[in-house]
């Protein structure tokens, strides 16, 4: 039973006392320490003013003129990677954004996509009411200058 | 004031951890515990399959996956294959972890194997909390002895003529440390929106506007309502650093626990329907803590709190 207790203190430290190794490796949007990471969720605010909010919705058409949802599984990352990675920077004008999108998403399709549309709700909550504005980008390879 | 002695401090450690308590609490909680990854939480095949298919390595590994891949580098043991066959491995653990058969060995694998997936999904660019308390929890029960009842293993034991143990002192802590994590995960969360957050955390417009955003991504009516409500808004502000700060006290009043694992309960549940936070493995712990953590209704307690 000694010998038992003493295993089971060795985890107790280690699952509590490892909680300090990614505050120490200051890994703050990659961490790598699953599942001890930092619990520092939601931290930031914000100060008063309108709340803007967006809906943010990818899409295609496929080489034989089907309309796809793109999803989680069609690029093979979580949509916060997709956001992050892709979309955001599409909606800031990163022109090389978009056809990296595209060439990850047909990079394992039998039915290819040859366009891909971004389409975007943004909501405006004031105390007067709420405002919603709609913008669709698209991307085709072949078209010279698209958006 | 008197510095305790390490003989004092020892025995208050052996105290705080190994008080004996019933088997049978233990044994509840890995059924609902195994029950739940096996039919609820377990990580996706298919998700597995594409995470690893549509990406030519791992974009940010977790030190778990790190370790396998020292061992079994990505490029020759992660195939579809591989994956395929470990996923139903580790599925097959589970259920015999769940009817509790030679729980001892397989429980351990079932625990570390779920960790192995979570890792492996979370090491192409995007990590969460969700899972991390109840990986916790799983790996902590596999180590106790929740074989010893309503498990093969305690049946095969009593018709060979012995005693499965009913009450042990290591049947306690797998309850005491999710306990303790929980109360250190929402001391952090509450500690570091009061320190950078600041008083501004609670103005209603960050909560409204976070609100928005997760509601809007996840189209949820609620969010989205409770996204224009300023008023509301302060309320929950307020009631969440509360909450959030508050709970670490749940370690010292044993008499309020519960009442305090049900406001977690109702605090998750409220995440989950306005911001679609899917905290479903925490929510599985905290309900176990309610159900099975010192709780009287499944056999007498030889002793309760530690002293």
């Amino acid at each position: 039973m000694r010998y038992s207790k003493a295993w089971v203190s060795l985890w107790i430290v280690l699952a509590v006392g490892l909680h300090a190794v990614p505050i120490v490796l200051r890994q703050r949007q990659n961490q790598t320490t699953w599942p001890w990471l930092t619990w520092a969720m939601y931290k930031d605010s914000r100060p008063a003013g309108p709340i803007v909010g967006e809906r943010r919705r990818l899409s295609g058409i496929t080489e034989t003129g089907r309309p796809v949802t793109i999803d989680e599984d069609s690029v093979g990352l979580s949509k916060f990677v997709v956001n992050r990675v892709f979309v955001r920077p599409w909606l800031l004008g990163d022109t090389t954004a978009a056809p990296r999108l595209f060439a990850q998403l047909n990079q394992r399709r039998r039915d290819p996509l040859v366009e891909i549309r971004l389409s975007v709700e943004t909501y405006t909550v004031t105390d007067s009411g709420t405002a919603v504005r709609k913008q669709t980008l698209s991307y085709e390879p072949d078209v010279t200058g698209a958006r | 004031m008197k510095i305790p002695s390490l003989q004092e401090l020892a025995e208050w450690w052996d105290r705080y951890w190994f008080t004996p308590a019933p088997t049978v609490n233990l044994a509840l909680a890995r059924v609902l515990a195994v029950a739940a990854q096996v039919f609820w939480l377990f990580p996706s095949l298919d998700e597995q399959l594409v995470r690893l298919q549509s990406n030519p390595h791992f974009i940010h590994p977790q030190f778990l996956i790190r370790l396998v891949a020292t061992v079994f580098p990505r490029e020759t043991w992660f195939t579809p294959q591989a994956i395929t066959v470990v996923w139903w491995s580790i599925k097959a653990l589970g259920v015999l972890s769940l009817v509790g058969l030679f729980t001892r060995v397989v429980m351990p694998l079932f625990a570390l194997g779920s960790w192995f997936l979570v890792a492996h999904r979370f090491s192409y660019g995007d990590v969460h909390h969700s899972e991390a308390m109840f990986a916790f929890f799983l790996l902590s029960l596999s180590l106790s002895p929740c074989g010893e009842d309503l498990s093969l293993d305690a049946w095969r034991k009593r018709r060979a003529g012995g005693a499965p143990a009913q009450v042990s002192p290591l049947a306690r802590w797998p309850f005491a440390l999710a306990h303790l994590l929980l109360a250190m995960a929402y001391l952090s969360t509450g500690l570091t929106k009061v320190v950078f957050g600041g008083l501004r955390w609670m103005n209603g417009y960050t909560l409204q506007s976070r609100t928005l955003q997760d509601a809007l991504g996840r189209d949820i009516p609620l969010g989205i309502w409770v996204a224009q409500q300023h008023t509301l808004s302060i309320l929950l502000s307020v009631g969440t650093i509360i909450f959030e700060l508050g709970f670490v006290a749940s370690l010292f009043l044993p008499r309020w626990r519960t009442a305090f694992f049900a406001a977690a309960l109702a605090f998750h549940v409220g995440l989950h329907l306005v911001g679609g936070h899917g905290f479903f493995g925490h929510l599985t712990v905290v309900l176990i803590l309610l159900i099975c953590y010192d709780t009287p209704w499944l056999r007498p307690q030889p002793r309760l709190a530690p002293a």
